[in-house]
């Protein structure tokens, strides 16, 4: 009796509670819910698991035996104290096994709640692949979701806006094109306040790299664009910027599964680059962009790969950092900690290159654990923050293991190279009033490294 | 009962034989056509090596992160796939009903570890089952299926068990442990046990993406 006992002790975790919660807290959803029958969901949906997808689909529904395994993977379910609500599995649950369950005939308000499900509980970090003893992948089985909610317009409504900004101007934020251009040469006097004879090179041919960057560079934080050329000015490299609406690399699509429209983003984004005939595409410090490139949106075109080689801003400091082209002055003294940006490391397997680059810079690193290709996501990938500021409070509070891990480092910096985990921490660094600071790499080595006059 | 057991024992050992084979067949083809059509990528990234690295490394006790994040569970889970995998083949009366069918013979259990094996895998079944039961967490996941699955795997160790010592009954529990095992093997193909041939075609394919895109670890 004694055994059963201790067994049900182990098992059992006290003082777990399940959310059950219908309420939805966006009243675009509600909106569209209002507008759609039934039947519009029941078409999209058989185009969706019927037509479009196949065996990862069919068999990754059939082959998860329900073992739990994958409570441990995911910050949301962590961070509510092991609710099943928040699990992987209780995510492919409430929505696709649904869908599936109830043949397609779902109602528009159920809908909208999956669609919340879908786009704002879960961060596509794939995290929990790793967590499965099957190998089944929750992130593609969610972007399945979000496929299907994309065919009948129930996206919430700020990500919709950004994919809207895509359709129209092939960027993410409404940068007009003169207005880019403008930009980057506002900056270029910038840089040549301080360099006399720095440059932008736009629209240059035949340049070794072309620099991308992500719309809300040019439209938040030109200063990133500063710091950037000046690494390359410095550096003394061959590069250029494109002029072309293919010069951002950005792609919020991909998160909605607006394929259509993804696609013809990618597709522009290499024939800016092909038009320059550059050796290289070098992105700016972002990951979803990144993930785009070379595991999205090559596949949905048809390419094993990309044809031409793009390499993340961590690879091209990492080569200019290993060959002398730019040199630190001196390192940072205050103790720095490194997060590691899921589509970078558990994405590409950039993690150790990073831990090379922020070595040349910083003298005291503290790591976070679990690192690397375990990292925890920030809380704002996959789309989430681009879902608005309705959900702050919620992708916040679901991230509360990342804020218990930052406390742990006792660190004062926090260097991240990815746009999106850098928001994520902020607001995360904010809400839980922690004494840190989020930094770019760009930026880091912009302030260190040796400026000839 | 002597016909219902020769009956058992005969054709329906036949037909639920060639129902897991041919399910098998089926459904491999089926993954094989689907993919081809529809999820290319599939079969254009699957990578033999990867693979078999993501297999043996998710076999190695306690090597993946997950393994040693539930203790209890990878301990009764990897007892409980011993368990049944080697005494449904190499227990002593199943090798003396093949050697009496085919003429083949092979190495065996002896009985003593048959009979260890037996009840560390009815203790393994009955954990699983009641932490289905008892955890909040689990129950909230769990479907019929995987309550009906652990149980009958549990009935056929159980029957089985009972029926080689003869402790009451003999042969209404033989009968009962070939009708349940058969039943067991009929369902193999088309419930959720068919993660016997699909775990490793899964794991394969995840770990060939890791391995050839993401260049890192996936355990």
């Amino acid at each position: 009796m004694s055994m059963i006992g201790k067994i049900i002790q182990l098992s059992q975790n006290i003082g777990v509670s399940i959310m059950e919660s219908i309420e939805i807290t966006d009243s675009h959803l509600i909106k569209v819910s209002q507008q759609i029958s039934t039947q519009d969901i029941k078409n999209a949906v058989d185009q969706v698991l019927n037509k479009e997808n196949g065996s990862r689909l069919k068999f990754y529904l059939s082959s998860c035996i329900n073992c739990g395994m994958c409570f441990n993977a995911c910050h949301f379910c962590i961070s509510h104290n092991f609710d099943p609500y928040y699990s992987p599995v209780g995510k492919v649950k409430n929505t696709l096994k649904k869908i599936i369950k109830k043949n397609g005939e779902i109602t528009p308000i159920e809908m909208a709640k999956i669609a919340e499900i879908a786009f704002t509980e879960c961060t596509l970090c794939k995290r929990c692949v790793l967590y499965c003893p099957m190998g089944i992948d929750t992130a593609y089985l969610m972007s399945v979701v979000r496929r299907i909610c994309c065919l009948i317009g129930m996206v919430p409504q700020y990500i919709q806006d950004t994919v809207n900004s895509h359709a129209a101007f092939f960027n993410q934020m409404w940068v007009k094109d003169d207005e880019w251009v403008d930009t980057l040469k506002w900056q270029e006097e910038e840089l040549r306040g301080e360099f006399p004879w720095g440059e932008i090179p736009i629209d240059k041919v035949g340049a070794d790299f072309m620099y991308s960057v992500i719309a809300p560079e040019p439209k938040f934080s030109p200063e990133l664009i500063y710091y950037m050329s000046s690494i390359f000015n410095i550096a003394k490299v061959n590069w250029t910027m494109s002029s072309q609406p293919g010069w951002d690399n950005s792609d919020m699509a991909m998160y909605v599964r607006d394929d259509t429209i993804s696609q013809q983003l990618k597709r522009s984004h290499f024939e800016a680059a092909l038009k320059l005939k550059c050796n290289y595409i070098v992105m700016c410090e972002c990951g979803h962009a990144f993930r785009s490139v070379y595991d999205t949106i090559n596949r949905q075109l048809g390419w094993k790969y990309y044809p031409i080689k793009v390499i993340h801003a961590v690879e091209f400091l990492a080569y200019l950092l290993k060959r002398g082209k730019i040199k630190i002055r001196e390192k940072i003294k205050e103790p720095v900690t490194i997060h590691d940006p899921c589509n970078i490391s558990r994405g590409r397997g950039l993690h150790n290159l990073l831990r090379e680059v922020v070595s040349y810079l910083c003298e005291n690193i503290i790591e976070m654990y679990p690192n690397k290709e375990h990292n925890i996501c920030c809380g704002a990938g996959g789309g989430v923050i681009n879902c608005g500021p309705i959900y702050k409070e919620k992708r916040v509070k679901g991230n509360k293991v990342k804020a218990e891990q930052l406390k742990k480092t006792g660190a004062k910096i926090v260097i991240a190279p990815c746009h999106n985990c850098h928001s994520g921490l902020e607001d995360i660094v904010q809400f839980y009033e922690l004494d840190m600071k989020v930094r770019f790499l760009g930026e880091i080595i912009y302030n260190l490294m040796e400026k000839p006059v | 009962m002597n016909i219902i057991y020769s009956f058992l024992i005969g054709p329906m050992a036949w037909i639920s034989f060639s129902i897991l084979i041919i399910g098998f067949i089926i459904k491999i083809l089926y993954f094989f056509f689907l993919s081809k059509n529809k999820d290319p990528e599939v079969l254009r990234y699957y990578h033999i090596g990867y693979a078999f690295r993501s297999i043996v490394a998710w076999n190695i006790l306690f090597l993946a992160k997950s393994w040693r994040q539930n203790i209890p569970f990878t301990i009764a889970t990897i007892l409980f796939h011993i368990s049944i995998f080697l005494i449904p083949i190499f227990l002593t009366a199943h090798v003396i009903l093949i050697r009496m069918s085919w003429g083949i013979s092979y190495f065996t259990l002896s009985e003593t570890i048959s009979d260890i094996f037996t009840v560390v895998g009815l203790i393994s079944a009955a954990y699983l089952f009641i932490r289905r039961i008892i955890d909040k967490k689990i129950r909230y996941i769990s479907t019929f299926q995987d309550y009906f699955l652990i149980c009958l795997c549990f009935l056929v160790l159980f029957t089985g068990f009972v029926s080689y010592h003869q402790f009451i009954n003999y042969k209404f529990f033989i009968c009962t442990h070939i009708l349940l095992s058969e039943l067991l093997i009929i369902l193999i193909p088309i419930t959720k046990l068919s993660h016997i041939i699909f775990a490793p075609i899964l794991r394969g394919y995840i770990g060939s993406e890791f391995g050839r895109i993401r260049n890192v670890y996936d355990w």
